[in-house]
């Protein structure tokens, strides 16, 4: 047996949780008191020796699950996997005070994911915008088809945080928001000029925030 | 042979989401065990990869047949450097 951690919340959220969540191979996920952390760990028979794309989706929807009930998470990395929840919890207290700290820090919190498709030539238009903002819109737009994006936190008041990463057909970049801003930080976005394929994504867990990446 | 214009539309968009979702899985979060993904997942990972390459792959090409089939020819407007 084997048990396999998805994401850390504080203690004090654990009971928000939505119990019994299809996991990795469809084990259900349950609540792990780790210290002043709760890990979402499902029980597998044994470590996988295979990775799907549906177990990138189960641990991505549990994770999702929580974040519906409006629980801020820390994302683990995929296929953490260990001896037995004793070893999970382990190794969860040795890290568990920058986690806690980041968790303490942004309850309440969500990551939201603005992407970016690798072609940025066709700009959607922003009737109602603030002059000034869409100038400096444009100028970000120039700054991705170079590959060099400025901070968009400049333009979004929303943000606490903004982490940028590279895909194979194109860019995401990571906002870290407070749920209670969520509106404005949307309606923010939607006045910057962006390529018409872009996607906003979220609220999500807390991914690009909980291992080092600055926040703002 | 049929276009449809809408279905493209929308496959773009969806590989962008799903290499997304595939990137902060794999790429983001607290990492808690390092020693234990990186030498059981590696190769798997690699082949994950690939599967999303191609997968982008066959779309651009199933576009470039479709637009070669209307006798269309790729216009590129970004501008020089």
């Amino acid at each position: 047996m084997a048990t396999y951690l998805y994401g850390l919340v504080l203690a004090r959220n654990a009971p928000r949780v939505p119990p019994g969540t299809p996991g990795v191979r469809a084990a259900r996920v349950r609540l792990l008191p780790c210290g002043p952390l709760s890990a979402l760990v499902s029980t597998l028979p044994q470590s996988p020796d295979s990775v799907s794309l549906d177990d990138v989706r189960a641990h991505d929807a549990v994770l999702q699950a929580a974040v519906d009930a409006g629980v801020t998470v820390a994302a683990v990395r995929f296929r953490q996997i260990f001896a037995d929840d004793d070893d999970a919890c382990r190794h969860i207290k040795e890290r568990s005070d920058p986690v806690s700290r980041v968790l303490e820090e942004n309850d309440g919190a969500v990551e939201m994911r603005l992407l970016l498709p690798a072609s940025v030539n066709s700009v959607s238009s922003v009737a109602s915008s603030p002059p000034e903002n869409v100038g400096r819109g444009r100028a970000y737009l120039e700054a991705l088809r170079r590959q060099q994006p400025p901070p968009l936190r400049r333009l979004i008041p929303q943000v606490r945080g903004e982490a940028s990463s590279s895909l194979p057909n194109g860019i995401a970049i990571a906002h870290l928001v407070q749920r209670t801003a969520l509106e404005e930080y949307r309606a923010r976005v939607a006045t910057i000029p962006h390529p018409r394929d872009a996607r906003i994504v979220g609220p999500l867990a807390l991914y690009s925030f909980v291992e080092g990446e600055s926040v703002a | 042979m049929t276009h449809d214009p809408d279905a493209l539309e929308e496959d773009e968009p969806a590989q962008l989401i799903l290499s997304d979702l595939v990137n902060r899985v794999l790429d983001k979060g607290v990492v808690i065990g390092s020693n234990i993904t990186i030498s059981i997942a590696d190769v798997d990972l690699i082949q994950l990869d690939l599967r999303l390459l191609i997968s982008s792959v066959a779309a651009l090409t199933r576009r470039a047949e479709e637009q070669k089939a209307r006798g269309d020819l790729p216009v590129r407007t970004r501008p020089r450097p």
